[in-house]
Parts: C-alpha cells; sequence; structure tokens
C-alpha cells in the first residue's frame, strides 16, 4: 500500500523553525511505523534523524506522536494509521534534530524519585526472598522501559516541565510498594512536591500512551493515597 | 525551543500546601455536589429566576426556614469561592511561570476573593437593604 | 505567552480518549463558572443597597434574553463540572476504577446531557 508520510523536520544549523516534510512509501500493511521512516531515511532523504534501537518495543528508543497520539514507532502497524502517517517529535522536550528530543530532563525527574533499592539491613541468608503475593503488588510498575511516551503526553507535563511527570511516579510506585525496601516514605516525601504528584489532574493520556500497557493513572492514585496516609 | 531552554528544578520534596489543597478540593466537591446542584434545580426550575425578585429574597431569608436559608447560603458562599479560587490558583500556576507575572496575578486573585468574601457575608447577615 | 501558546496547541492537537477532553471541559467550566460567581456574589451583595439596585441587576444580569442563552451555558457547565468531578474523586479513592473511566465518562455525559435538555428547554421557555 502507498503512504504518504508527513514528518516534522528541523535541522538546528539550518533551519530557524521546523517545518514538514512529505515522502511517498510503498509499505506492507503488516509493515511498522518505524520501518516506513527506515524506507524513508535510506532511499529517500537520508538527513532525516530518528532514535531507535532494538526496534522490537522493548529499549523504549522511538517513542513519538503518530497521528496525534504518542506510540513507539516499532509497535505501530501501518495498516492501522491510514492513507496518511504524521509523525511529530515528542512534545515538552527540548526538540534536537528531526524526531530526536533531549531526553535529560525526563531522566533527571526519574534520577529524583531514587530508583534503586534502598535497604542497609543485611540478610539472614544470602539474597532478599520475596513473597509471590509480594512481587505481585508492584508488578505492572516493574514493566516500564523509560520510553517517555506517557510523560510527554500530559497535559499537565506541557504546561509545566518542573512537574516530574507519570513515568517517574511509576518507577517511584515500584519501589515505594517493594516490601524489602526501605525508603518508601522518603520517596514519598519527595512526590509530595508542588510539582509532584499533585499536579497529575488523572486526564489518563499517559494510559492510553503507555506502549507497555501500565495502568500508570492507578499507580498515580496509589501513590496520591500513600501520602495521604504516610505523610 | 533549544537545549539550552531547560530550567533546572534541583530538588523536589520541599514542605508545601498542595496536599492539603488536593484533599480539600475533594471534600468540598462532594459538599458542593449536593448543595450547588441542589441550589442550581431549585432556583432555576422551581422558583424560576425571573422572579428571584428583592422581595422574593426577603421572604426567603425572613421566613420561617430562613436560617436554614441563610446557612446553605454561607456555605454556597464558602465552598464555592474557596474551591473556584483554588481551582484558578492551580490554573495560574498550571501556565504562567513568570515568577513575577504569577505573583501578581495570584495576589490579584487573594484580594479579590477576599473581598467578594466579605461582600457575600454582608449581604447574607446584615440584611437586605441594610447597607444604604 | 509563546509557551502558553504551545502548551494549548498541544492539548487541542492531540489524540487522546475521553479522559482528555473531560479534563479540557472540567477545567474551562471551572474557570467559566469561578466567572460567573464572581458576578453573582456581586449582585447578591446589592441585596443589601435595597431593592432598586437589586432589581435593576437582576433584570440586566440574569433575565434579558443574552443572559438567558448563558444561563444555559452555566447550567450545562455547572451540571458537568459536578458529574465529572464525581468521577474524578471515585477514581481518586479507587484507583482501581479507572480501568473503566472511558465508559464512566460516557455514562456521565448521557447522564448530564439527560438532566440538562429539560433543564434548557425550561430556561428557553421565556426567550424563544
Amino acid at each position: 500500500m502507498r503512504v504518504k508520510m508527513r514528518i516534522r523536520r528541523f535541522n538546528p544549523e539550518k533551519d530557524s523553525k521546523p517545518w514538514w516534510g512529505e515522502y511517498e512509501v510503498e509499505v506492507e500493511p503488516t509493515d511498522r511505523v518505524l520501518d516506513a521512516l527506515h524506507q524513508v531515511k535510506w532511499y529517500q532523504d537520508g538527513t532525516l534523524t530518528l532514535r531507535r534501537s532494538c526496534a522490537h518495543g522493548i529499549c523504549g528508543s522511538d517513542a513519538m506522536v503518530i497521528n496525534g497520539r504518542n506510540a513507539l514507532a516499532c509497535k505501530v502497524l501501518m495498516r492501522d494509521v491510514g492513507k496518511v502517517c504524521v509523525v511529530e517529535p515528542l512534545r515538552g522536550l527540548p526538540l534536537i534534530k528531526d524526531l530526536v528530543v533531549d531526553m535529560e530532563p525526563f531522566f533527571a525527574k526519574y534520577r529524583a524519585v531514587m530508583p534503586w533499592l534502598v535497604n542497609d539491613e543485611i540478610p539472614d541468608h544470602g539474597e532478599r526472598l520475596q513473597s509471590p503475593e509480594a512481587r505481585e503488588r508492584y508488578d505492572d510498575t516493574t514493566k516500564c522501559i523509560l520510553c517517555a511516551a506517557c510523560t510527554t503526553s500530559c497535559p499537565s507535563f506541557w504546561a509545566n516541565e518542573h512537574y516530574i511527570g507519570p513515568a517517574a511516579i511509576v518507577q517511584a510506585h515500584r519501589f515505594i510498594f517493594d516490601d524489602r525496601d526501605r525508603a518508601a516514605v522518603e520517596r514519598l516525601r519527595i512526590l509530595n512536591d508542588r510539582d509532584g504528584v499533585w499536579r497529575c489532574r488523572t486526564v489518563f493520556n499517559c494510559v492510553q500512551a503507555c506502549p507497555r500497557e501500565i495502568d500508570v493513572t492507578k499507580a498515580i492514585g496509589e501513590v496520591k493515597l500513600a501520602i495521604l496516609e504516610a505523610l | 525551543m533549544g537545549i539550552s531552554t531547560f530550567r533546572w528544578k534541583t530538588k523536589y520534596g520541599q514542605p508545601n500546601w498542595e496536599r492539603i489543597s488536593w484533599l480539600y478540593m475533594r471534600l468540598s466537591g462532594l459538599v458542593m455536589f449536593l448543595i450547588v446542584t441542589f441550589h442550581l434545580l431549585y432556583m432555576h426550575m422551581v422558583v424560576r429566576v425571573e422572579n428571584l425578585t428583592f422581595q422574593n429574597i426577603v421572604d426567603r431569608w425572613n421566613g420561617p426556614y430562613g436560617l436554614a436559608w441563610k446557612t446553605l447560603d454561607t456555605a454556597l458562599l464558602i465552598f464555592g469561592l474557596t474551591h473556584g479560587y483554588n481551582g484558578v490558583r492551580w490554573s495560574i500556576d498550571d501556565y504562567v511561570h513568570h515568577r513575577g507575572w504569577n505573583l501578581v496575578l495570584k495576589m490579584l486573585l487573594y484580594i479579590v476573593g477576599s473581598i467578594l468574601m466579605i461582600a457575600g457575608a454582608l449581604a447574607i447577615f446584615v440584611g437586605p437593604g441594610s447597607l444604604v | 505567552m509563546g509557551a502558553l501558546v504551545e502548551t494549548l496547541r498541544y492539548v487541542i492537537s492531540y489524540r487522546g480518549t475521553e479522559g482528555h477532553w473531560a479534563w479540557l471541559l472540567h477545567r474551562l467550566s471551572g474557570l467559566g463558572i469561578a466567572l460567573f460567581l464572581s458576578m453573582h456574589i456581586i449582585s447578591i451583595f446589592s441585596v443589601g443597597l435595597g431593592p432598586r439596585v437589586y432589581n435593576f441587576l437582576h433584570e440586566v444580569l440574569y433575565v434579558s434574553a443574552p443572559a438567558k442563552v448563558l444561563e444555559v451555558f452555566l447550567i450545562f457547565g455547572v451540571l458537568f463540572h459536578a458529574a465529572n468531578g464525581m468521577r474524578i474523586i471515585v477514581i481518586d479513592f479507587f484507583p482501581g476504577l479507572g480501568k473503566y473511566q472511558r465508559t464512566i465518562v460516557r455514562i456521565e455525559l448521557l447522564v448530564v446531557i439527560l438532566v440538562f435538555i429539560p433543564a434548557a428547554i425550561i430556561t428557553l421557555q421565556g426567550v424563544l
């Protein structure tokens, strides 16, 4: 099938502002948007810049706005996008070139929630055992691949670059509800910030955008209730 | 937008009132779900707006259920104004990031809110026609 | 200002689901109601100034034909804000219900419209 790719282009060395590039591609219905972008880059315009690594929906590199909605280019099939496929870089993060945005502000918020296990107690038998039920408690939020699709789909984040964002809260949730961890209160205190969980307005764009189908708003809701209880 | 435009926020977790504010919006929302819906449907559908004359208000506030009506109106004033203006404050914090403008708008909001609170309370408690 | 325009462009052009549009309508209706409330308190304050001032303001702000049309928007705004607010509160305290939120928004909108249509007809009876 023939599809017209409308791609948001920007070269900081040449362009004063972004513009739309249009490319015709011939693809199979079962090809992915990433394959169409590759066709453009490999056979039509080598200057097109995009970020991707594994191309199988697990590295989280190729999140972008596809037909007005955040998704991984490697998980959206061409048969689902129609005759015209509009591709833009993620919103609310500084644009570097074409479809590549600066992820550093996003990772800075990820680091802010202490995304590592904190526990100074010495375990009885060499390793910290956990019951299947206790593991189940935070199973959903372990699936996050830090692609930033959720955070950059959030109106609160578009409005305020300091809002810590759904991804960081999901990562905090993964440790707050881990019974081996001992820093839950510290993380809840961090998320109780003016730009923390309270900027979430339960818009649910994050749930729709998440390529890993994490119930993001549920995780945020549980963190809010935990803050109300603990602090 | 360029890479250099991001202003770093160094630390999350500073003390603030947002938790109380968030909880208050929910609690006042629950209360208002009952009283505002009642107020709206009663005044607009039962009494009808064109009949809400001066005399109608005098009769209601000085009638046998005057105290109940005044209590309801006071509750509407307090919850409505605080809930509404807190919502406006959230919007200002969401969209106006220039420190000066943010402060000016919020100060203006607090001043107008206080004046309205006093004006509303005067109307309810001083009595119809007694302010001249 | 440029950042605000960019943000609003994002809000309008993002193809979100029910929750996105419900949030936008919730915020717009909230700001509208806050504006109305400010006007409303001033007009009620005029009760203290005697019948002449009050009845004049009442006639202009509530009974005139343009006011009646605005009243229809107010009724929709209040009904939607109330119903949507309840949805938000319920999901906030029972986060597990979030997975049904798209259905809940649809039901909520249906209920609002069912109450709104007769209310709008009654309101506009004198005008049309």
